[in-house]
């Protein structure tokens, strides 16, 4: 039982905790339970009624071909996109950590793109990426004497195309958490290695990668949350198609909710809910064995 | 001690922005729509003038891409705006219980009964249309002058020949924005309007089709195939090609203005795009096997019915009878060159740009599939799906027949009964 003097000390707290709290609670908590129950019930636009169906939504969830392709498009797009932004940041960061001449002005250009909005980032990059006679990339590959590529309107190579757009977008995000990281590794683990005998890629290997443990973990499930919530980059550029093979579970679930079949969406709700939580458990799982593994 | 104030300040000053000011002028009706704000101006005088000054209308644009949502998810609060505006959702909403019934009103005396195909369940009336639109195939004069074609085509197959005349001397064809545009579907649509709906003996139901494929008594595979496969002819031939799935609608227009496609398709809202760019153009109609009774695809656009959730029904129902008036009905024609109206009295304008298609328009052969459809199924869906599903026709990645069943699988998931 707590004394009424840790009680009173312990209230101010509380009561600064809790606005952050009601809000948490008010727009993530409840609306989750609300989307939980109505995943169970047909609600749609066109009917004033509102009944329990059971598992009917469910049902009719998993016999939609859509949905497995909205899956794999979401997997796919969130591992392929936060590895390639990784591999691809990591390098660059050690570069950028060097006593590079005009490092704060790379450091500024390959940030840059992380500051516009992501549905900018589309419309500029469906334009550039356009079969038409506007699209700048087709002219220039046409300049070659090669063909058209149809960037976004060919189904085998669009979500590639979208994927790296966003790695282009965010990379330099990723590179940030690096540099960040890296300044805080002490420059006596490297002298250390070198009167070893280390060359520079044991060096990277057995003292930065480790040293960056905390950064890799913070882009691996930042990124892979980002790129499970994927939607604003698709319905810019694609918007799910062609022939929704670049649907993800999100920009269907907006589908079914704009189709006024509320009940349907929220099962969708309910089903990224379930894959966002089996791929995170996973992750940490990994995280947690490696981070055992270098202690 | 000072902790605590400033966590109350804190958590009062979060408590003052979730205050929410209501409005408390009960003369202002509300609605809003996807029409621009520019496009709006005279309506909104003519609506104005009407009320004579009992009651003001507030207009509020929202883009049509986000339209759907905002209306649905505020009639779904029980709240939205005092008129409900809508085109074809419009039967959705009535099934919603949303709009309020008006069968009998004196205002709704003077309209062509066409006009309330989607403001009507049955014999009851929910809403009055603004004005009619159509689709056609808008062609570059110039282009077709410059390569030897003297007259628009007259059958689906003088057509194609036109299309091989054009692409042999090296112009390209046909523009479609097949990455965001519907303008392939309507083609496709206006192609099964004249060549399967009517002049086709093989089909004794006629546009009941639709009605009986609403109700999940026919089904599109299995029936349309013979007709798609014809219009397919299009992209067998590439006129309507892959490349087109990387292009925006906005971009095949502007490649049309541009002189670079010698045909587009479209409707009136186009007119004074091309008017502006000086170009030499015309509208041709959507085309079958023969030459005679054609169709345009086309019908009621936006409806404009009553929220049961208004706080002001009297205000609304002022509005909405305005709305009716020939002298809002005109100023919506205007605000759309080239569109009819279902209201008596009210004279819309035909440019010479209109020639090969004014006799049609006239004759009132306007219909449009998806609003068949709207009697047992939020039909904008199956439009969406079925815009969706031809880029996967385009590509080769869907035959005719995935399709079309594609198509009946969606109507099976989304018929109301």
């Amino acid at each position: 039982m707590k004394s009424k003097n840790q009680i009173k000390n312990s209230t101010p707290y509380v009561l600064m905790v809790l606005p952050a709290l009601l809000i948490f609670v008010t727009f993530f908590v409840a609306p989750l339970l609300s989307t939980a129950k109505y995943s169970f019930y047909n609600w749609t636009n066109y009917s004033p009624d509102i009944t329990f169906s059971g598992l009917t939504n469910y049902k009719k969830l998993l016999s939609d071909r859509t949905l497995a392709t909205g899956v794999k498009n979401t997997l796919t797009y969130a591992v392929i996109n936060v590895l390639l932004q990784s591999v691809i940041a990591l390098p660059v960061s050690v570069a950028l950590n060097s006593r590079l001449k005009g490092r704060n002005i790379y450091r500024a250009v390959y940030f840059c793109p992380a500051v516009l909005s992501t549905l900018v980032v589309g419309y500029l990059w469906k334009y550039l990426l356009s079969t038409s006679d506007y699209g700048f990339l087709n002219q220039v590959i046409t300049s070659f004497g090669l063909d058209k590529i149809n960037f976004l309107g060919d189904g085998k190579i669009a979500l590639a195309a979208i994927i790296l757009i966003e790695v282009w977008q965010w990379f330099g995000w990723a590179m940030v958490i690096y540099l960040g990281n890296l300044q805080s590794i002490s420059e006596d683990l490297y002298e250390a290695a070198a009167m070893d005998g280390a060359d520079a890629w044991k060096k990277f290997w057995h003292v930065t990668v480790p040293g960056l443990a905390p950064a890799i973990k913070i882009n691996l499930v930042t990124g892979m949350i980002s790129g499970l919530k994927v939607f604003d980059i698709v319905v810019s550029t694609t918007n799910g198609g062609p022939a929704h093979q670049t649907e993800t579970i999100l920009t269907l679930m907006f589908t079914k909710f704009s189709d006024g079949n509320y009940g349907y969406a929220a099962a969708f709700g309910m089903v990224f809910l379930a894959v966002s939580m089996l791929l995170s458990c996973v992750l940490l799982g990994i995280f947690n064995k490696w981070e055992k593994g270098l202690e | 001690m000072k902790k605590q104030v400033v966590s109350i300040l804190l958590g009062a000053a979060l408590a003052a922005g979730t205050v929410v000011p209501v409005s408390a002028d009960n003369n202002t009706i509300t609605f809003m729509c996807w029409y621009d704000e520019d496009d709006m101006e005279g309506v909104l005088e003519a609506i104005n003038s009407e009320l004579g000054g009992e009651y003001q209308v507030e207009y509020t644009y929202i883009a049509q891409s986000d339209y759907n949502n905002v209306l649905s998810t505020q009639l779904a609060a029980g709240e939205g705006p005092d008129i409900v505006a809508d085109g074809t959702n419009f039967p959705a909403r009535i099934k919603a219980g949303s709009v309020k019934e008006i069968t009998g009103a004196d205002f709704l005396a003077d309209f062509n009964e066409a006009g309330f195909a989607l403001c009507s369940d049955g014999d009851a009336v929910y809403g009055v249309p603004s004005y009619g639109w159509f689709s056609g195939i808008w062609y570059n004069k110039d282009i077709f002058e410059e390569n030897g074609i003297a007259d628009v085509p007259a059958t689906f197959d003088d057509f194609v020949t036109v299309c091989d005349t054009l692409a042999g001397k090296g112009v390209q064809p046909l523009g479609f924005g097949l990455a965001d545009g519907d303008t392939a579907l309507h083609s496709l649509l206006g192609y099964l309007e004249n060549s399967f709906y009517h002049n086709n003996e093989g089909n004794a139901d006629g546009t009941d089709f639709d009605v009986k494929f609403a109700y999940g008594e026919a089904s599109m595979n299995g029936t349309l195939n013979e007709s798609v496969e014809k219009w397919a002819t299009l992209i067998e031939k590439g006129y309507i090609t892959e490349e087109m799935l990387g292009i925006s609608n906005d971009q095949a227009l502007a490649d049309f203005i541009a002189d670079k496609t010698a045909m587009f398709n479209g409707g009136p809202w186009q007119y004074t795009s091309f008017a502006d760019a000086g170009m030499n153009f015309g509208m041709m109609p959507h085309l079958s096997e023969i030459s005679e009774n054609k169709y345009m695809v086309g019908g009621p656009a936006v409806n404009f019915g009553i929220n049961v959730n208004t706080k002001n029904a009297e205000g609304a129902e002022a509005v909405l009878k305005a709305m009716a008036s020939v002298a809002v009905q005109q100023a919506f024609v205007d605000a759309n060159v080239g569109g009819f109206s279902y209201r008596a009295g009210v004279e819309a304008q035909m440019p010479a740009e209109y020639d090969a298609v004014k006799d049609i328009i006239n004759s009132g052969n306007i219909a449009c599939t998806w609003d068949r459809w709207s009697v047992n199924m939020p039909s904008q869906s199956l439009f969406d799906e079925a815009k969706a599903q031809l880029q996967g026709l385009v590509t080769g990645g869907l035959s005719v027949e995935d399709y079309l069943q594609s198509l009946d699988d969606m109507a099976a998931s989304i018929r109301y009964q």
